[in-house]
């Protein structure tokens, strides 16, 4: 047995032997205080959830739901076969990449900037936590004026400069970046804000002993604030995952999936079969397998950062 | 000393006798509140004031008499002056019948498929819900509108104009009262046209007259030719204003270089394409992805990649004279008094493809299936839809062609120019949109095809790709 699976046993055994049988009364209350929020999550999180998976074996019509049929996996062996849902996922992908190759590295590094005292910090804060308290639809309609193909800020700037303007939004191939760039706007606040928690919570001591130890700069970071911060780093990683999953309000504002199905992603499709195409049935079918995927997504994820470092 | 010989600035504000009396008191007037509702009639209400027209095209049942809301969900407009018309009508009629309040719910008319879907889907939509005709066969399938025709008059809905009445009536029925008729006319700056030395469209209130699209299209060109090295940059085709504006987003305006390219009378292939779908409205292959449709989304491309119209929507680019061309309903004539436009304009054909087209439908109202007050509602669109209150809107408030033939006899402006021109493109080249119980979805999977076009993608291809994506979702209703 190794020292570690000795340690873990012998905490174990300790624990069992001091614990103490909770008296009937507190389970009683326990279970009245818990019900509430129990009944809240399955009403609102769990009912939807099996809702959405019963209408997924299902057609169902939005504006006659009385009207439905039961179809089996119909809609899903539809949804394998269906090249614009993988070319929505495959784009989806390509935005969480996207999104967290720029998004967690950006942040650790302004998280570390704004954790030290020097001058500016206080707007440098302000002004990355703003898009947090702004409405998504409104930042959505800002940043698609600014990308106007011919009267839009940047391509005025652009044009000033000399340089042929950019098409940006109406373009296959710059749309999805050109959305990218919002959501990392958008989110990177919060971001910022999670790394900022865990930068302060790590022991000054921890700091000054590697001081001593001459550890400085980018090895300090690289070798003992990093490591310090992968349980937050995991974290930031889940939420901006999760957040770039869900991501809609800037692609039904500024592209609705276009040009050419080039920014459609999981939701906006599973937007669009159900409130577009009235096809609910299959709408829900996106929504199972899409939960499926992220679920599968995060389990990795978990897998690869999990760590039993403490400070 | 016991509380109640306390002096009274002593005493607690709130004892447990005090709290539990008022509860009890607050207890019985909710009951009772709750009883009067469910009565119905046990509070009182204002004297009625009788209407101009009485009831008129109204023919249901009496009316209750007791209190209930009727909700109405229709399209906020963009003039002031053009909802305040609704709200004017609806204290009319609210002093007629006080026993009646009503609800008015308004979105921008871009969002109102949707949220009529939504409320509809919801269970407990409004009463009374405003649609463009275009959508009225889906709603008409989905059982979600209610038949008119044991509520209104005969002859009102036998004055209706030929191209709505299609689409607002299913087996014989009618399902949605028409709010107002709308067809294309080419609006153009005539001092444009002029400064720069370009021949300009005809001006006619005969639609036999109008150009073709290349040659409206040569027009443009050399509009776009004249003005370079001038430093105003002047579009020669503002973008549709339609929906949510820009390209792709108006079925009713840019389905018309599909359908225009076909001809009702010509080869298999042209009448399909003037068709733009099976005769029962579940099949698209073969109907918007023919040769001739796509040449005519070509030729629509062809107006993004000149430069001669803009990529994105800009708002009033007419209007304020940063377009020298627009191809918009006829409700434009009557907007540009409004906005006392500071140019010379005038009014041509809309330009013709193998056929002479426009689309030719608008909005109307329907009851939905799941009001419980549909004799209320319809006796409120009767009100609304009389003879009086028509006249006003189309002369006075919006300036959309009626839809009733017998307005037209009695607005004398019809027999004028350019009004003569609408109600002649009317009479003989508009049509009805493609009737299909998947409607809605119709003219999303086309709005996003057609943008992609306008953007760049090959309109053949992606014509073939929306037709077979509208097969599979028309499938549903074979």
């Amino acid at each position: 047995m190794t020292t570690q699976a000795l340690r873990t046993d012998a905490v174990r055994r300790r624990t069992a032997s001091t614990a103490v049988r909770a008296p009937r009364s507190h389970k009683l209350t326990l279970g009245i205080l818990l019900a509430p929020a129990c009944a809240g999550l399955a009403i609102f999180q769990l009912g939807p959830l099996v809702y959405a998976l019963l209408n997924s074996l299902r057609q169902v019509s939005l504006l006659d739901l009385t009207r439905s049929k039961y179809v089996g996996l119909a809609n899903y062996a539809e949804l394998l076969q269906d090249m614009t849902f993988w070319h929505s996922m495959g784009n989806t992908l390509l935005y969480v990449v996207g999104k967290l190759a720029v998004q967690v590295p950006l942040a650790f590094a302004l998280a570390v900037l704004l954790d030290r005292k020097l001058r500016g910090t206080a707007l440098a804060r302000a002004a990355l936590f703003a898009p947090l308290v702004t409405s998504g639809a409104v930042i959505a309609v800002i940043w698609n004026l600014m990308y106007f193909p011919d009267t839009g800020l940047f391509n005025a700037i652009i044009d000033w400069s000399g340089l042929p303007t950019q098409p940006f939004l109406t373009s296959s191939a710059q749309a999805l970046p050109a959305i990218l760039l919002v959501g990392i706007w958008e989110d990177i606040g919060f971001s910022v804000l999670i790394f900022l928690a865990g930068l302060q919570a790590v022991p000054a001591s921890v700091y000054e002993a590697a001081e001593l130890d001459g550890v400085r700069g980018f090895r300090l970071a690289r070798f003992v604030t990093l490591p310090l911060l992968r349980r937050t780093t995991m974290v930031v990683t889940f939420m901006a995952t999760v957040f770039s999953f869900r991501v809609f309000t800037p692609i039904f504002v500024m592209t609705q999936g276009g040009p050419d199905n080039a920014t459609n992603n999981a939701v906006y499709f599973m937007y669009q079969q159900a409130f577009q195409f009235s096809n609910l049935g299959y709408a829900s079918a996106v929504g199972v397998t899409v939960i499926i995927l992220v679920a599968g997504l995060l389990a990795i994820q978990a897998r690869l950062l999990r760590t039993d470092l403490e400070y | 000393m016991h509380p109640s010989h306390q002096p009274p600035s002593h005493r607690p504000a709130i004892t447990r006798r005090r709290f539990l009396g008022a509860l009890g008191a607050l207890g019985t007037a909710g009951a009772v509140g709750a009883a009067a509702t469910a009565c119905g009639s046990a509070a009182p209400v204002a004297a009625p004031i009788a209407l101009p027209d009485g009831l008129w095209p109204y023919t249901g049942p009496a009316l209750t008499k007791q209190r209930i809301t009727l909700r109405v969900l229709r399209q906020q407009f963009p003039i002031k002056v053009q909802d305040q018309y609704f709200t004017k009508l609806f204290a009319q009629f609210t002093a007629a019948y006080p026993n009646l309040r009503i609800e008015d719910q308004t979105v921008p008319f871009g969002e109102l498929s949707q949220k009529a879907q939504l409320a509809i889907a919801g269970g407990s939509p409004p009463d009374i819900i405003l649609t463009f005709g275009d959508f009225m066969p889906e709603y008409v399938a989905n059982n979600a509108a209610v038949p008119l025709d044991d509520l209104i008059a005969r002859d009102f809905i036998e004055d209706i104009v030929t191209p709505t009445r299609t689409l607002h009536s299913h087996d014989g029925k009618l399902y949605a009262m028409p709010w107002e008729q709308q067809i294309l006319a080419h609006f153009y700056n005539a001092d444009v046209f002029a400064k720069y030395r370009v021949e300009a469209p005809p001006v006619s209130d005969d639609p036999a007259d109008a150009w073709t699209w290349e040659r409206t299209r040569d027009a443009w060109r050399e509009l776009e030719e004249a003005q370079r090295g001038d430093d105003r940059r002047l579009w020669s085709l503002a973008p549709s204003i339609m929906g949510p504006g820009g390209p792709g987003s108006s079925y009713w305006f840019e389905g018309i270089f599909l359908r225009s390219a076909g001809d009702k009378s010509g080869t298999e292939s042209e009448r399909r394409t003037f068709e733009a779908v099976s005769a029962d409205g579940t099949t698209a292959r073969g109907y918007v992805d023919t040769p001739e449709a796509a040449a005519g989304m070509e030729y629509y491309q062809s107006l993004f990649t000149d430069r001669l119209t803009p990529r994105a929507g800009l708002p009033n680019a007419w209007y304020d004279g940063r377009a020298a061309s627009f191809i918009n309903a006829d409700t434009t004539a009557l907007r540009a008094q409004q906005l006392k436009v500071k140019f010379r304009w005038a009014v041509a054909p809309v330009p013709t493809g193998k056929t002479q087209f426009s689309h030719g439908s608008g909005a109307g109202f329907f009851v939905a299936s799941a009001s419980k007050h549909v004799p209320e509602a319809a006796a409120l669109l009767a009100f609304l839809h009389n003879d009086a209150n028509r006249m006003t809107w189309h002369s006075e408030v919006r300036g959309t062609l009626p839809a009733r033939k017998s307005l037209f006899e009695r607005l004398p402006r019809y027999r004028q120019h350019p009004y003569k021109l609408m109600l002649n493109t009317l009479e003989k080249c508009a049509y009805p949109p493609p009737a299909t119980p998947g409607a809605l979805s119709y003219q999303y999977v086309l709005n996003s095809a057609i943008k992609d076009i306008a953007l760049g993608a090959a309109p053949a291809e992606r014509l073939t790709r929306a037709a077979t994506k509208l097969d599979t979702l028309l499938a549903r209703y074979r």
